[in-house]
């Protein structure tokens, strides 16, 4: 096992070499696209455990996890895929995660703006896209993207998050919120 | 009384209604990347404390609270509490900022709870006084002064030479069906009337196990005065972990604050505590196997490096504080079940070297008939002799050395027949008072009653009984002297020590009820 | 006087025993004169009988000088003895009349015991029995104090089950009501308004 700052340079390395990459072909969308196609790999890898382990498997050549990975991530985009077969051919694919969280901390840190997860039950409209996007500018203080999720479970309202904070306004959480205060004592038994 | 009325539960709705807040605030979040044995890796939570209460969100949006305890470079390790199977990789998890706290407050008492404080007897909701972290910094050299007053078991042979003290940490020890519980239990069914509140602490049991010691301390009527908290066989690890340290905490309450629910003060005295951890070697098992599926490093016996740190700071938190903070105190009673006898193993030597002292309980006394199975040599107290009524120390000093002669000429005596009758007379007064330390279960005595057997032994008037009549004979003499001649049991109830009046007393009294014995 | 008869009566004894004696120290001669025939045979021949007389004289004053006393020491000593023993007899009486007295009061004393025993173990018994009834009534009492608390128990479960699924309900409807009939515009407004009213993003 190496040192962990070695494993961090090595993180590092491949964060900035997708980040650089991305920007340089398509700007801020195309950081936006690499950012949430890589979530749904990671997505995709914590629920299907084969994949992971063949990913890591050091008893097939580099080549053959090579096209493993082509084969399932072939459609993603090229950059992305490219990052992965280097990942795969080096038994690093387990670091996608911590890839992952660097890379987010790059796009702060190094483009300077911040991607928001909105979710909503309808689609926006543009009103209401610069009023959120007015609030997020205003409390992070730099630019931000935003990526829009349709979620009817949330049963209504909104739910931000950047970087692991986390603004829950949906109807569903208020409700469950409700519902506990509803269930809790009232004033020490005696109704 | 409660009326079940609509409109009363239509009030109640009501009142909470005005209590729900719209208002919505950020939080960290991170999510589950594994989970299960009740450990889940969170990805994200960069803020959080070790020990922290997390907030896991379900599928469905059932609340699972969980623990956190590794905290990593890139992930943080927590244990669940509760509903495991309710969670799944991927959902959320949140910080609460909070470190886990129980309920504690009169509404407790009597009641049988879960380690996280929460009503598992099925008498309804418990109105919680306040609340006290689970990890708690016992108090310092300065917050407490020494142990002083007694804290009686009712069993003659601890009581008369392996005195406890209110606030000494005494532990039981020894092998199983050994009769462990059942010292505590006498214990606590001899606090009646005492002043002092009882936590019975099941760890890793078997619910039937428990439900028949509750069972127990309500005939006896000892649930009016006791908490159990029960963390089952079938708990989860993490929740037979947290049980010895949520009764400690459901205890602490009582000890530092007054009978007014205010802190405990110079003239607000704190309550006194008897906490029984029944046993520290399931929890340091329940540890291990947390510790283990957390991936920290194994040590001796596959247990964490930390688990005297566990054990010490549990039994470091029984104290009798000073004065000035209310002079409250709480006894701690820790078990631990050895192996085949044998003390030298990992938990047990650690146990012992923490507490100031133990009760050490063997296998072949107890299948002997002496029960208590106290082995009287090797148990000791290291504080409780100061807090020892006058009246006990008094007859328990020659009992002592009548049993050290016993024991020593019995290991002689075996060979031989030719006796001479300094060591016939040893060897009769010897088997008398071991004869008199049996006590059937469920039977405390209270101190003055104890010292007057002991007087009784002492004096010889049990030497020229027939061995297997001097319990009955112990029963039925306090018996009468409870009954024909009180006053003498109460004076030297009320003057603890045995003056020359009292003693004349005695004398007469006891040769008057031989005579009525032997007739 | 009496001494002197006795000491009278004693010579004379004396003398009788002389004469036997003397006469049982020359019996030939006697003997030999049996042999004569008529009165002679009853008359003393005076050269026999003055010997004689001398003989008996010496041997009476022998007999009554060292004979004598050590018969009268050994009556003496058998009457002392016969005293004693009187004294004796009279003693064992006494002691055995105080000791049936003393028998007699035991006798009393262990009745009075048994007696005082009795009552002892009849107010034993009686107390016995009241502390059982005390403590049968006081169980009695805490019985039935922890039913109505235990029922109390239960009432309050059941209000805070009927306050719970009572939550549910309304929530269940609520959430229904909103699922079904907020339009999209209506969602959207939702949306700004929890927006500008939500915490910081960054807090």
């Amino acid at each position: 096992m190496p040192n962990r700052h070695v494993i961090n340079e090595t993180i590092a390395a491949y964060a900035n070499a997708a980040i650089d990459g991305a920007y340089a072909a398509g700007g801020k969308e195309a950081v936006v696209e690499v950012r949430n196609q890589m979530l749904e790999i990671l997505g995709f890898m914590s629920t299907n455990i084969d994949l992971r382990l063949a990913c890591d498997d050091e008893g097939y050549t580099p080549e053959e996890r090579e096209s493993i990975v082509r084969g399932v991530f072939g459609s993603y985009n090229e950059l992305l895929v490219n990052l992965l077969v280097v990942m795969a051919s080096r038994c690093d694919i387990n670091m996608l995660r911590r890839v992952y969280a660097k890379y987010e901390e790059l796009t702060e840190t190094k483009l300077n703006f911040n991607i928001v997860d909105v979710t909503t039950v309808v689609e926006l409209d543009d009103n209401l896209r610069t009023v959120i996007t007015e609030k997020a500018e205003s409390d992070l203080g730099r630019d931000c993207l935003l990526v829009e999720h349709i979620d009817p479970s949330i049963q209504g309202g909104i739910i931000m998050e950047t970087r692991g904070r986390y603004v829950d306004a949906s109807v569903r959480s208020q409700l469950d919120r409700a519902r506990l205060v509803l269930k809790e004592k009232t004033d020490g038994g005696e109704c | 009384m409660t009326e079940i009325t609509a409109q009363s539960i239509d009030e109640a709705l009501r009142k909470q209604l005005d209590a729900i807040n719209t208002s919505v605030e950020s939080r960290e979040v991170g999510t589950v990347v594994q989970i299960g044995d009740g450990i889940a890796r969170i990805d994200g939570l960069k803020g959080t404390m070790a020990g922290e209460l997390l907030e896991f969100i379900g599928e469905d949006g059932t609340i699972v609270y969980g623990l956190a305890q590794n905290l990593e470079e890139e992930e943080v390790g927590a244990v669940l509490l509760g509903d495991i199977t309710a969670i799944k990789e991927n959902d959320q998890c949140r910080t609460t900022g909070r470190i886990l706290e129980v309920p504690s407050g009169k509404g407790m008492i009597g009641r049988v709870v879960n380690a996280l404080g929460q009503p598992i007897d099925g008498k309804g909701p418990i109105e919680a006084e306040g609340y006290r972290p689970i990890e708690f910094k016992a108090p310092g050299v300065h917050e407490r002064q020494p142990v002083e007053e007694p804290m009686q078991t009712g069993i003659l042979a601890i009581d008369s030479m392996v005195p406890i003290g209110r606030g000494q940490r005494e532990l039981i020890i020894g092998d199983r069906q050994t009769g462990k519980t059942a010292i505590a239990i006498d214990a606590i069914l001899n606090q009646k009337g005492q002043n002092m509140i009882c936590v019975y602490v099941a760890i890793g049991q078997k619910a039937s196990t428990v439900a028949t010691v509750v069972e127990t301390l309500e005939r006896h009527g000892a649930m009016d005065y006791t908490i159990v908290v029960a963390a089952t066989a079938a708990d989860p690890a993490p929740m037979q972990y947290l049980a010895p340290m949520s009764g400690a905490a459901i205890g602490e309450y009582f000890m530092y604050t007054g009978e007014d629910g205010k802190p405990a003060g110079q003239d607000n005295p704190g309550r006194h505590i008897l906490a029984i951890y029944d046993d520290l070697t399931k929890q340091a098992v329940a540890y291990r196997q947390m510790s283990l599926t957390l991936r920290r490093p194994p040590g001796r016996e596959a247990y964490p490096g930390d688990i005297f740190y566990l054990h010490s700071r549990l039994l470091e938190r029984a104290v009798k504080l000073s004065d000035e903070n209310g002079a409250g105190s709480l006894t701690a009673l820790p078990i631990i079940e050895t192996q085949a006898g044998d003390v030298g193993a990992y938990i047990p030597t650690n146990v012992i070297s923490i507490t100031d002292g133990q009760i050490y309980l063997k296998t072949n006394l107890f299948f002997q008939g002496q029960r208590p199975a106290v082995d009287v040599g090797l148990s000791v107290s290291r504080v409780g002799g100061s807090a020892q009524v006058k009246s006990m120390k008094s007859v328990a000093g020659s009992l002592r050395l009548d049993l050290a002669a016993f024991r020593e000429l019995q290991a002689f005596t075996q060979f031989g027949s030719d006796l001479d009758k300094a060591t016939q007379q040893q060897l009769t007064r010897g088997a008398a008072m071991t004869e008199l330390l049996k006590q059937p279960r469920y039977t405390p005595l209270p101190v003055e009653e104890q010292s007057i057997a002991i007087y009784a032994g002492n004096q010889g008037y049990l030497d020229d009984l027939p061995v297997e009549s001097i319990v009955r004979f112990r029963g039925e003499l306090l018996d009468y002297l409870r009954i024909n001649h009180s006053d003498t049991v109460a004076k030297l109830r009320d003057g603890k020590k045995f003056t020359d009046e009292i003693e004349n007393e005695l004398n007469a009294e006891i040769e008057a009820f031989k005579l009525q014995f032997i007739a | 006087m009496n001494a002197t008869v006795s000491k009278f009566v004693r010579n004379c004894t004396s003398g009788v025993v002389a004469f036997a004696a003397a006469s049982a120290v020359c019996p030939m001669s006697a003997f030999a004169e049996e042999s004569g025939a008529g009165i002679e045979a009853i008359l003393p021949q005076m050269e026999e009988f003055i010997p004689m007389l001398v003989a008996f004289i010496i041997l009476w004053i022998v007999l009554a000088k060292f004979g004598w006393p050590k018969f009268e020491g050994m009556l003496e000593k058998r009457e002392n003895t016969i005293k004693n023993n009187l004294e004796k007899a009279e003693e064992a009486r006494q002691e055995s009349e105080r000791l049936l007295a003393e028998y007699q009061e035991q006798l009393e004393h262990a009745k009075a015991q048994a007696q005082t025993m009795l009552n002892n173990a009849q107010k034993s018994g009686e107390a016995l029995e009241k502390e059982i009834t005390d403590r049968a009534r006081t169980e009695a009492d805490a019985m039935i104090e922890k039913a109505k608390v235990a029922i109390e128990a239960e009432k309050r479960a059941a209000i805070k089950e009927l306050q719970d699924s009572m939550a549910d309900t309304s929530i269940a409807v609520a959430s229904r009501l909103i699922g079904e009939d907020f339009s999209d515009e209506e969602h959207r407004k939702l949306i700004e308004r929890y927006v500008k009213e939500a915490g910081n993003l960054n807090a």
